[in-house]
């Protein structure tokens, strides 16, 4: 068994340096790479691997545009030549990058870090993440006011405004909308690409909640809390997700 | 440029010593014509009642003490200056030295003209003291005053002078400074991924790794060039510019074509210096949207401008309104300040697609 890699470079020399060290991984192995946003697309969907190597600037666009909309996300390590801009926004979302030019050490670090994420059975905190970092790229197009919902019934526009929590439910999620609750064949991760990731914060691998909806938050064992929504309704948020709250809120509750 | 702000300097100070000598020529030679003047004015007037001499020692002596006594009233001008504050602490000094100066004037010039007399076989007689003086410290005063605002005022148009080179000077420098802001440096970017490139190339080929990295130094040497000059041979230039193309071309191997094409025997001419790197840096930028492309610069004299024309295909500027980058617009602000209404610099589209942009400045 071994995980699978896809890299996205604009530069040959690049993607030839990141072959070469992956090469010397008996774990893993390169199924594709790319040197722009669209054949990066192409790659991800009909070749989704575990772990991607992508590089933040791809000629004059951005490497960020290939994870738009992209679920399950893998594991993304940023390569980078130089942006102080992203590389804030990786360490504050605690995402994995490499600053080129880097060495074999430095990389194997990453490597060692990305083993590690991959024996995790859930990468929903890490989705979680990605979600973040693109919510603060500049220039992003602005999330939906309204989402088309169907019903087990019917078909109609929810207004996002009246949103108040997604939960996942087996295959389907149920969407929590002024107190009554719609039942949606979705996923929980391809549903809330729609919603606004300052706006919605996932707690939990199957809850997602309005910012401003929650009430309370108790302490448990373990470092583990309960989080009390406006409607009476708890749920757990665990240490992972705790530690992904923006600080506002973590410093407010 | 800052060489010649040298020279013009050095030039300044020699010429103000030079001007320094013919102003004490020409001040002796005012004294002097003056003299003259008043002793045939006096020699005129008087000329039935004393020797043709007497009246031209008189002036002469007067005039002599005068001029001898004038820098020493400039000094003490300096010193205490009539536009100074208390202005009766000013007035009080001034009207003491005056009556100071009037006591050395009517002495020193009664001593000349004894002197004079006794040596044209003649004696002198001031007559009576007390009358003589005050006669003479009325006259005095006028001349003492009519000084003080020539001081003055030769004092005040300097100032006023220095404080427009200054102006002037300070405007030469920002614009130079600006100029020398405006040049662009190597983008982080550029110098990174450039590093990245070679550390992969060594493993392929030692020799290829071993001239990107002095192609890489090159062009640092380019960007950290100390003496700043705005303008450097256009043989520097090109230096810059195959380098540059070389480790893009290194950097997207067998996905990128560059062709260079230069006229013969114009590497001399003075060029603004890394004018060309914003633009090369746009049309890489956009002409390698999908990683692919080629660059074409040619670099043409016609008769007294030089034109560089890069064309790229890439995405071109059809499909978007025109919106110029802080590089080209730094380029437009360069051309103007260095060549005002002697330049060109010219964007078009190519067909079916890509981008061509000229420039031109007299070189």
């Amino acid at each position: 068994m071994s995980y699978s890699i896809v890299i996205i470079d604009d530069e040959p020399p690049a993607r030839a340096k990141l072959q070469r060290f992956i090469a010397d991984l008996p774990d893993f192995r390169v199924i594709a790479e790319a040197g722009n946003v669209e054949e990066g697309v192409d790659a991800l969907r009909t070749t989704p691997p575990d772990v991607l190597f992508l590089d933040i600037q791809l000629g004059n666009r951005s490497g960020f545009e290939v994870l738009e909309g992209l679920a399950p996300a893998p594991l993304v390590i940023f390569t980078t030549a130089y942006s102080e801009y992203a590389v804030k926004a990786f360490e504050l979302q605690a995402l994995d990058y490499l600053l080129k030019p880097f060495d074999r050490d430095r990389f194997t670090r990453s490597i060692e870090r990305t083993r590690e994420a991959l024996k995790e059975p859930d990468h929903s905190d890490v989705e979680e993440r990605v979600r973040r970092l693109l919510a603060q790229i500049p220039g992003r197009p602005a999330t939906a006011q309204q989402i088309l919902i169907k019903d087990t019934d019917k078909a109609f526009f929810l207004s996002v405004d009246d949103i108040q929590r997604v939960s996942a439910a087996g295959n389907y999620i149920e969407v929590h909308a002024r107190g009554k609750v719609h039942l949606v064949r979705d996923t929980l991760t391809t549903f809330i690409a729609q919603l606004d990731p300052l706006e919605f914060l996932r707690v939990h691998r199957s809850h997602v909640v309005r910012i401003n909806f929650i009430s309370e938050m108790r302490p448990l064992f373990h470092g583990d809390y309960e989080l009390v929504l406006k409607d009476g309704a708890t749920l757990s948020l665990s240490r992972r997700y705790k530690a992904l709250l923006p600080p506002a809120i973590r410093e407010r509750l | 440029m800052n060489s010649d702000a040298t020279t013009v300097t050095g030039d300044r100070s020699s010429t103000g010593r030079r001007w320094l000598n013919i102003r004490w020529v020409s001040y002796v030679a005012l004294g002097v014509l003056l003299a003259i003047y008043q002793g045939l004015n006096q020699a005129i007037g008087t000329h039935n009642h004393f020797p043709t001499w007497q009246p031209f020692v008189w002036e002469i002596s007067s005039v002599i003490l005068v001029f001898l006594l004038i820098p020493l009233i400039v000094r003490f001008e300096n010193r205490f200056r009539i536009d100074s504050r208390p202005r009766t602490r000013a007035v009080l000094i001034h009207i003491g030295a005056a009556v100071v100066f009037s006591a050395i004037h009517t002495t020193g010039m009664v001593l000349l003209r004894k002197l004079a007399y006794w040596l044209m076989g003649d004696s002198y007689d001031f007559g009576n003291i007390p009358t003589g003086w005050f006669y003479e410290l009325q006259k005095d005063l006028i001349t003492y005053l009519v000084i003080l605002i020539i001081a003055f005022a030769i004092r005040e148009f300097r100032v006023r002078r220095a404080g427009e080179l200054r102006a002037q000077e300070l405007a030469a420098q920002l614009s130079e400074a600006r100029l020398r802001h405006l040049t662009a440096q190597i983008e982080p970017h550029f110098l990174f991924n450039s590093l990245n490139a070679i550390s992969n190339r060594m493993h392929e080929d030692v020799d290829a790794a071993d001239r990107m990295i002095s192609q890489l130094g090159d062009l640092l040497r380019a960007a950290y060039e100390s003496d700043d000059h705005v303008l450097v041979p256009l043989g520097r230039e090109l230096g810059w510019l195959r380098g540059y193309t070389a480790m893009m071309a290194e950097r997207f191997r067998g996905q990128l074509a560059v062709e260079i094409e230069v006229d013969p025997g114009i590497e001399a001419l003075q060029v603004p210096r890394l004018l060309l790197q914003p633009i090369l840096e746009n049309a890489l930028k956009h002409g390698l949207t999908d990683g692919r492309g080629w660059l074409r610069v040619e670099v043409r004299r016609e008769g007294r401008k030089l034109r560089y024309t890069v064309s790229d295909d890439g995405v071109g500027f059809s499909d978007q309104p025109l919106v110029r980058g802080t590089g080209i617009s730094n380029i437009a602000r360069r051309l103007e300040l260095l060549f005002p209404g002697e330049h060109e610099l010219h964007f078009s589209s190519r067909q079916p697609h890509g981008a061509v942009v000229t420039l031109s400045f007299p070189a």
